[in-house]
C-alpha cells in the first residue's frame, strides 16, 4: 500500500515538472483501450547544396567550368581595362531538393595570406539564376568595387563561416543552380612599391611584386 | 491491490509517453540541414615587377678653354670628355608600357649665356648614332620643356612597350654633346654646367 502511494506521488511530481498534459489518467471504474491500425508516416525529402558542382556551363559538350582564377604580372588599371579581362572566376551554388522546403545560403571570400590590401583590389561579380540573365552583384557594367567596400559585411544566417567579405546571399525553394562570375584587378590608384637599388654610377630602382589570394566560402541552411 | 498497481502503471506510462513526445517536439524545431564549406583552390592576383636604371659614365663632359665650334664638327666628337655616353635600361614582367624622359638641369652657377651653348642628343653606339634631339641653343631649351622633374627641361622621351616581358628598346645607349655655338662671343673663364636626368612615371593601364 505505501509503495503504491509513493509511486503515485512521484508520477504526479514528474508531470508537474515537465508541464505536460496528462490525458485520460485517473482512477476509473471503467477502462477502454483501442489500438489503431492505420499508419501515420513521415518520410524526409533530400537536400543537397554544392559549391563547384561537376556539372556547369558547357560549350559544345565541353565543360568550361573554371574553378579558380590566377592572374600574374598584373599592373594597376582602370575599371574599363579590368572589365575587359578574359580571366573569369566562375563558381556555382546549386541545390537539389526532393521535398518542400527553403534553403538559404550565403557566399563570401575567404581571404588567404595577401600583401595587397583590400583597398587595392577591385572585383566585379555577376550572378545568373538558372538560365536567366546575369545581374550585377558587385559593381556595374562599367565599374568594379574595392574589396574593402564589403570586407566587413557579414552573413545573417547565424553561422561562423561567412563572418566577413560577404559576396551574396540567396535561397532555393526548388532545385536549381546559381552561377557567379567574378573578375578582379589591381585598382588604378595603387602605387607599385619600389626599392632603390642604386650603386656607384648606376641609378636604379625596382618594384616589389605583391599579391592577393582568397577562396570562396559558403554557408547554407534549411529555413526554420 | 492488483487494480491499484495497474492504475499506477498506467499513470507512469502516460507520463513517460508525454515526456518522449515533448522531447520529440523540441528536437524537430532545430534545422535539419546545414552546409559550411570553403573551396579547395585559392584564387590569386599578383603584380608584375618593373626595374629601371640610368648608368652614367665615370666622367662627364669637360671642355676646357672651349671656343666656338661649328655644329658639324661637334656632332661627331667621340673623344672622352667631349661626349657624355649613358645608358637607360628597363625591365618589366608581363605587358606594360614604361615611358621615360631625359632632361637636363642647368647648374645655377653657370655664367655662360644660354644663347652661347648648343646641346645635341643621339642614341646608339658612337659612330652609328641616330639623332633624337637636333642641335639647339640652350636658350630655346631652358625653361621651355617642362616634364616630370621640376627645374629641368626635357630633351627626349622614350616609350618602352613590354609584351610578356619583352621590348625591343628595353636598353638604349645615348650620347650627349654640348659646345659653344659658332656664333657666340665668349670671354675666358666662363663656364656652363648641366646635369642629365632620367625620370619615369608609369601610368595605370587604361589611363
Amino acid at each position: 500500500m505505501d509503495s503504491n502511494k509513493k509511486t503515485l506521488v512521484l508520477s504526479i511530481i514528474g508531470v508537474l515538472v515537465l508541464v505536460l498534459v496528462v490525458v485520460g489518467v485517473s482512477y476509473a471504474m471503467y477502462t477502454f483501450t483501442g489500438t489503431g491500425t492505420k499508419e501515420n508516416v513521415i518520410t524526409t525529402g533530400s537536400i543537397s547544396v554544392t559549391i563547384d558542382p561537376t556539372q556547369g556551363e558547357t560549350v559544345n559538350g565541353v565543360l568550361i567550368d573554371k574553378q579558380t582564377i590566377t592572374l600574374t604580372n598584373q599592373y594597376p588599371m582602370t575599371d574599363a581595362e579590368g572589365l575587359k579581362s578574359a580571366e573569369v572566376l566562375r563558381f556555382y551554388v546549386s541545390a537539389t531538393l526532393s521535398g518542400t522546403t527553403t534553403i538559404n545560403y550565403e557566399v563570401g571570400m575567404a581571404k588567404d595570406t595577401s600583401t595587397l590590401e583590400d583597398g587595392e583590389v577591385k572585383v566585379n561579380l555577376t550572378k545568373k539564376v538558372g538560365t536567366g540573365s546575369a545581374s550585377y552583384v558587385k559593381g556595374t557594367a562599367t565599374t568594379g568595387v574595392l574589396v574593402s567596400s564589403f570586407a566587413a559585411d557579414a552573413g545573417t544566417l547565424s553561422n561562423t563561416t561567412v563572418t566577413n567579405y560577404l559576396l551574396d546571399k540567396g535561397s532555393f525553394t526548388t532545385s536549381g543552380i546559381v552561377t557567379y562570375e567574378m573578375k578582379m584587378w589591381v585598382d588604378e590608384n595603387y602605387d607599385l612599391p619600389t626599392t632603390d637599388t642604386s650603386a656607384g654610377d648606376v641609378h636604379s630602382n625596382q618594384t616589389t611584386s605583391e599579391s592577393y589570394s582568397f577562396k570562396i566560402k559558403a554557408y547554407a541552411t534549411q529555413a526554420a | 491491490m492488483m487494480g491499484e498497481e495497474n492504475n499506477s502503471r498506467k499513470v507512469f506510462l502516460s507520463v513517460l509517453g508525454v515526456a518522449i513526445l515533448l522531447v520529440a517536439v523540441v528536437g524537430i524545431s532545430f534545422a535539419a540541414y546545414t552546409l559550411s564549406t570553403t573551396s579547395n583552390e585559392a584564387n590569386t592576383i599578383s603584380t608584375g615587377t618593373i626595374t629601371m636604371s640610368y648608368t652614367e659614365p665615370t666622367n662627364g663632359i669637360l671642355l676646357e678653354n672651349a671656343l666656338p665650334v661649328a655644329d658639324d664638327t661637334a656632332k661627331v666628337w667621340t673623344e672622352a670628355g667631349k661626349v657624355f655616353s649613358f645608358t637607360v635600361a628597363a625591365t618589366a614582367s608581363g605587358t606594360v608600357t614604361v615611358p621615360y624622359e631625359i632632361s637636363v638641369t642647368k647648374d645655377g652657377a653657370s655664367n655662360l649665356a644660354d644663347s652661347a651653348v648648343k646641346i645635341y642628343l643621339t642614341k646608339g653606339d658612337l659612330g652609328t648614332e641616330t639623332a633624337v634631339f637636333e642641335p639647339k641653343l640652350m636658350s630655346t631649351v631652358v625653361g621651355q620643356n617642362k616634364g616630370l622633374r621640376t627645374g629641368s627641361d626635357v630633351i627626349h622621351t622614350e616609350t618602352v612597350n613590354f609584351v610578356s616581358g619583352n621590348a625591343a628598346n628595353a636598353t638604349t645607349k645615348y650620347n650627349l654633346r654640348i659646345w659653344v655655338d659658332s656664333a657666340a662671343t665668349v670671354t675666358q673663364g666662363q663656364n656652363y654646367k648641366i646635369f642629365v636626368n632620367v625620370d619615369s612615371a608609369v601610368k595605370p593601364i587604361g589611363k
